[in-house]
């Protein structure tokens, strides 16, 4: 019964008041951005208009708790139908209806949303960030589920959800690929924030180092670090002279690890997760973030982006150019077109049903998410089932603060050193 | 050694914002004997005002259905800024004072506490409605050039600065009260009101001053220090609250000299685990960091103890009344059955309000014990419940031992843990226990929640909670085809009644009585012969196990279990809600139950009216609504209807 939480789900046809690139924050903080590749194919040749009767996609999205506040990922589902109708031909040749409730941060306002949804008669649900889905629920009625970003570890397993990005899963064990087989690192300092979703990145991170066989510094500090404390942090980690840093620092913390490694005026390789590669955190640290590479961002807008904008802007109400289609609004957007890109087939024949459309995306094989971005098979490990997609783009920070594409836009998987 | 003089002054900048947060602390308590709860919440506000007016120009505005800000051109200019926002801080400590807590003077201390999480909620939600990007950088405004210490070492020395400003406005604060009639002034009021009355001197208008002059400082604290890290909503709320309250309260809430030094040593100590970490083989890997201040507290308890002070106010609040229930075994039938009935009836969304309200109860029946029946004020409930949770998963999961054992040894476990937090009680209690519980709620946070060992790592799947079956029948909520399944509903609401049973019994029984005793006055009842430090424990252990088996009902509820719903503002939740429907007793458990957030009057009201777009305006109304429960209603709901029926009947009205 969290206050901090309205307690309460809600649906709306326009999710929050402010569109805003919201952040997490705290415990529950977002490990990993998964942007479209840059691989510059372009988006799918437009499809017939669906002709078919709706069918009815919940969204289920945390907003309006504090460090549980995405709406930008709700737009972008809603942003994606809206394309999927114009030149996906809909879900199978159906037209989309996106149908959000709002989860409050609480487990009570997740189940409120999943009863919401299944009394709504939805066919299927995406999620966008939930940390408490009740995927019991939703399962018990027969309504799959496609997510974005899994957050807790029950979220992997998943028998009857998918996602589109592996999260900590896929950005960790890349991220080591990177230092192992890129930077040829032998050892790596570590510094992370001491916190619940801090210590399962970090616990990830550890173990797919562990199997690539490069030793690790840790070292900890808070979420209220000052900028004197995180040059401590990356002080004491880099103290060995390790061949790279791994910052695994969400928020405050990009910024402030940022600004440490220039203090100390270090030049070893550094390494952190995309959201530390946003326009706002390489604003405050300008020249300072020269050289470090961030796991899950693409580093250029392409095509794409710019198609989604478009969408984006109808449903942020403003013009195509003041469109938001940063971070979390783009994964929302991704991930719902792909789920509409793998359901063209079925308009064919058979019958386009949330499970059917589901299945096509959840059993495809050597396909790409949206625009011919990552390649993505669902239960491609065993071990984790749920996860769809491991491949992600890697970003790197050149002269004068500008992001651009590692390695040419190359995708990275981290599965040899999946834990 | 060299290494640990370095991070003790790297901790300087951390360890200035624990000290000056402490003082102003401090400064509310001497000034009006309140420990404000939400002192974070007024820092949080300024800074973010501050912020806006040096990068837009723009003034915003706390008040919802008014315009949101006021245009001022281009970016404004760092003084007239800073003397804005100032002015901002110390209407906001006014205001504050002025409707919430004036009017609280002679309400009991828990009274208070809960209008404290109101305004630290609606402040909260008014900076997610105001600002779309709540995660922001603001410009450096102290020097922060590095300084070479030796050899190689550098460090910024902006948190020098604010070590200076901290260690000036110690001095400062301690001139005032030493040598200025107002400082002498507020003393003499803190130590005798009536006294302070009779010379002439106000202590509300003493009270309006200290509380405006502490606002001010927090004010300066959050636009000094936001630029040192980032400006967050939960920067100053939370994350410096807990290390504050323990520098203030190693200085017993009178000394701002030592506030400031702990609250510098707090935040220097804490800078140095960065290297004990590396260097110390068995240093723990999870929760040293935040686990620190709640150790300062542990320990200043077992120095100051008993010498921890009181205000000399002029009347003594009391807790509400504790009545003896009188219902009949009809009516707790015919309540029982209804509820159950209702599980049959009502569709999926009510049958979900009502399981929220019938677990609140229980968690709400765990404060009527500790709180309503012995006087004791605890923040660390829902840690209990957590840790309930937690042990459940490795009882019923790991090891499958079944209902309804599991849950009950998940409860003991929790029960363990009441005990040990509940062992400060036996020196300190009220606003001081509230600290102390408040600390060891965020040390199990940290040191057990936070842990992937217990919280479940992403190669194990989680926590897992199988679901309850007893003799075959399975009691889940949910199975293939049938949602949330009245059997769910039928096993809650047949523990609710087993615990409203035996909570109306011990009420009764003479645990029940001397709990009442020593609630009313502990040396009186140590005179009657009342072991005080083994009912104060027997408490604990009582609040903690019903707290415990409200704990697996939320783990059965949902098939898992996450840290997230167990943190410090999920205790101040229940403890808000419990106080509104009444937490001396076990109608004012049930009624808490029912107005509780997710519960069954809150989507009630939700179907009737519908559904409103914003979260956050929705969280700002409840942040309003807890202060106004508080202010106008202090005894709680069950309070007002009993008093309702009393003075119908005193009239001889009828019912």
């Amino acid at each position: 019964m969290e206050i901090g939480g309205s307690g309460m789900a809600r649906h709306s046809g326009r999710t929050s008041s402010g569109r805003g690139r919201a952040r997490s924050v705290g415990a529950l903080a977002v490990a990993t951005v998964c942007l479209a590749s840059v691989v510059a194919a372009g988006p799918s040749a437009a499809a017939p208009k669906p002709t078919g009767p709706p069918l009815r996609i919940g969204i289920i999205n945390s907003e309006g708790a504090p460090g549980l506040d995405f709406p930008e990922l709700t737009e972008g589902f809603e942003a994606a139908g809206l394309y999927a109708n114009d030149k996906l031909g809909g879900f199978g040749g159906r037209t989309v209806e996106t149908v959000p409730c709002v989860a409050g941060g609480t487990p009570e306002s997740s189940q409120q949303c999943a009863q919401q949804l299944v009394d709504d008669g939805v066919d299927l649900v995406m999620v966008g960030i939930d940390v408490f889905t009740d995927f019991t629920t939703l399962e018990a009625a027969g309504i799959p589920v496609v997510g974005t970003i899994p957050v807790l570890p029950g979220d992997y397993q998943q028998q009857h959800a998918v996602f589109t990005t592996g999260g900590n899963l896929s950005i960790m064990p890349a991220i080591v690929r990177i230092a192992k087989e890129d930077l040829g690192a032998k050892s790596v300092g570590l510094v992370s924030t001491d916190n619940a979703a801090g210590n399962v990145g970090l616990k990830l991170m550890t173990d797919s180092l562990d199997k690539a066989g490069i030793e690790y510094t840790v070292v900890k500090g808070g979420d209220d670090e000052t900028d004197a404390g995180y040059q401590g942090l990356v002080r004491t980690a880099t103290a060995d002279g390790p061949d790279a840093l791994i910052s695994l620092y969400t928020g405050a913390g990009c910024t402030g690890t940022i600004r440490a490694r220039a203090s100390l005026g270090l030049d070893i390789p550094a390494i952190a997760i995309a959201t530390c590669g946003t326009e706002e955190v390489l604003d405050a640290t300008g020249d300072d973030a020269a050289g470090w590479i961030f796991g899950g961002a693409s580093g250029e807008e392409t095509g794409l982006v710019r198609v989604a904008k478009k969408y984006l802007a109808k449903v942020q109400g403003v013009s195509r150019k003041k469109a938001d289609a940063g971070g979390l609004a783009l994964v929302g957007f991704v991930a719902l077109a792909s789920v509409a890109e793998a359901s063209q087939d079925l308009a064919a024949g058979g019958e386009v049903t949330g499970t059917s459309v589901f299945d096509a995306f959840a059993t495809a094989k050597g396909r790409r998410l949206w625009g011919g971005g990552q390649p993505y098979e669902c239960g491609q490990v065993a071990e984790y089932p749920a996860v769809c997609a491991f491949a992600i783009p890697f970003a790197v920070v050149g002269p004068g603060g500008k992001l651009k594409p590692y390695e040419g836009g190359k995708l990275v998987d981290g599965i040899p050193y999946l834990p | 050694m060299t290494d640990y003089a370095f991070y003790l002054l790297l901790g300087s900048g951390a360890g200035a914002v624990i000290a000056m947060l402490g003082m102003g602390l401090v400064l509310t308590y001497r000034g009006s004997g309140v420990v404000n709860f939400a002192y974070g919440a007024i820092a949080t506000w300024v800074a973010y005002v501050f912020y806006g007016l040096r990068a837009d120009g723009d003034y915003v505005l706390p008040f919802p259905g008014l315009p949101e800000r006021i245009d001022g051109g281009d970016e404004m200019a760092f003084v007239p800024a800073i003397a804005i926002s100032l002015a901002t801080a110390a209407a906001l400590g006014l205001l504050v004072y002025a409707f919430v807590f004036r009017p609280l003077r002679l309400a009991p201390a828990l009274a208070k506490v809960v209008a404290s999480v109101g305004v630290l909620v609606a402040v909260l939600a008014m900076v997610q409605l105001r600002f779309e990007s709540t995660i922001l950088s603001p410009a450096k405004i102290l020097p922060s050039e590095p300084v070479t210490i030796a050899r190689d070492l550098t460090v910024p020395r902006d948190g020098f600065w604010l070590a200076g400003i901290a260690i000036t406005l110690a001095i400062a604060l301690w001139a005032v009260y030493r040598f200025t009639r107002f400082g002498l002034a507020t003393r003499a009021a803190a130590e005798d009101e009536r006294g302070a009355i009779t010379l002439g001197l106000s202590p509300d208008a003493l009270a309006a001053l200290n509380w405006t002059a502490a606002a001010v400082v927090a004010g300066a604290v959050g636009i000094l220090a936001s630029p040192l890290t980032q400006l967050s909503p939960l920067l100053f709320t939370a994350l410096y609250l807990v290390p504050a309250l323990g520098a203030a309260l190693i200085g017993r809430f009178t000394s701002f000299g030592v506030t400031c030094a702990a609250g510098l040593a707090i935040g220097m100590v804490q800078s140095t685990f960065v290297q004990l970490q590396v260097d110390v083989s068995w240093w723990p890997e999870i929760g040293a960091r935040e686990g620190l201040p709640f150790l300062a507290i542990v320990g200043a308890l077992v120095l100051l103890g008993s010498r921890l002070p009181t205000r000399g106010s002029i009347e003594i609040a009391r807790l509400p009344r504790a009545p003896i229930a009188r219902a009949r075994a009809a009516e707790l039938g015919l309540g029982y059955a209804a509820t159950v009935a209702a599980f049959f009836i009502l569709p999926g969304g009510w049958r979900i309000a009502l399981l929220t309200s019938l677990i609140a109860a229980v968690l709400a029946l765990s404060l009527v014990v500790l709180t309503g029946f012995l006087g004791q004020i605890s923040l660390a409930q829902m840690a209990f419940a957590g840790i309930a949770g937690f042990a459940l998963a490795r009882f019923a999961d790991d090891m499958r031992i079944p209902f309804p054992i599991a849950p009950l040894l998940a409860a003991l476990v929790a029960t363990a843990f009441g005990l040990l937090v509940g062992l400060p009680a036996l020196r300190v209690r009220g606003i001081n226990l509230a600290i102390v519980t408040l600390a060891g709620g965020v040390a199990i946070q940290e040191f057990v929640f936070k842990n992937p060992d217990y919280t479940g790592s992403i190669a194990g799947g989680g926590v897992r909670i199988p679901k309850p079956e007893l003799f075959g029948i399975d009691l889940g909520l949910t199975v293939k085809g049938a949602l949330f399944r009245p059997a769910f509903g039928v096993m809650v609401t047949t523990v609710l009644l087993v615990l409203v049973v035996a909570v109306m019994n011990l009420r009764r029984a003479t645990l029940g009585r001397r709990m009442l005793a020593v609630r009313a006055n502990e040396r009186a009842a140590a005179a009657a012969g009342i072991d005080v430090a083994r009912t104060k424990l027997v408490a604990f252990a009582l609040s903690a196990f019903v707290a415990g088996v409200g704990g697996t009902l939320i783990g059965y509820r949902f098939g898992t279990i996450s840290d997230a719903s167990y943190g410090l503002f999920a205790s101040l939740t229940v403890l808000a809600f419990a106080y509104i429907g009444g937490i001396a007793s076990v109608g004012g458990a049930l009624i808490a139950g029912a107005v509780t957030s997710g519960g069954i009057f809150f989507f009630a009201t939700q179907e009737i009216v519908g559904r409103g777009s914003s979260a956050n305006l929705e969280l700002f109304i409840g942040g309003v609504a807890l202060v106004a429960m508080a202010v106008l209603n202090p005894e709680g709901i069950a309070g007002a209807l009993r008093q309702s029926r009393a003075s119908r009947f005193l009239e001889g009205r009828p019912r």
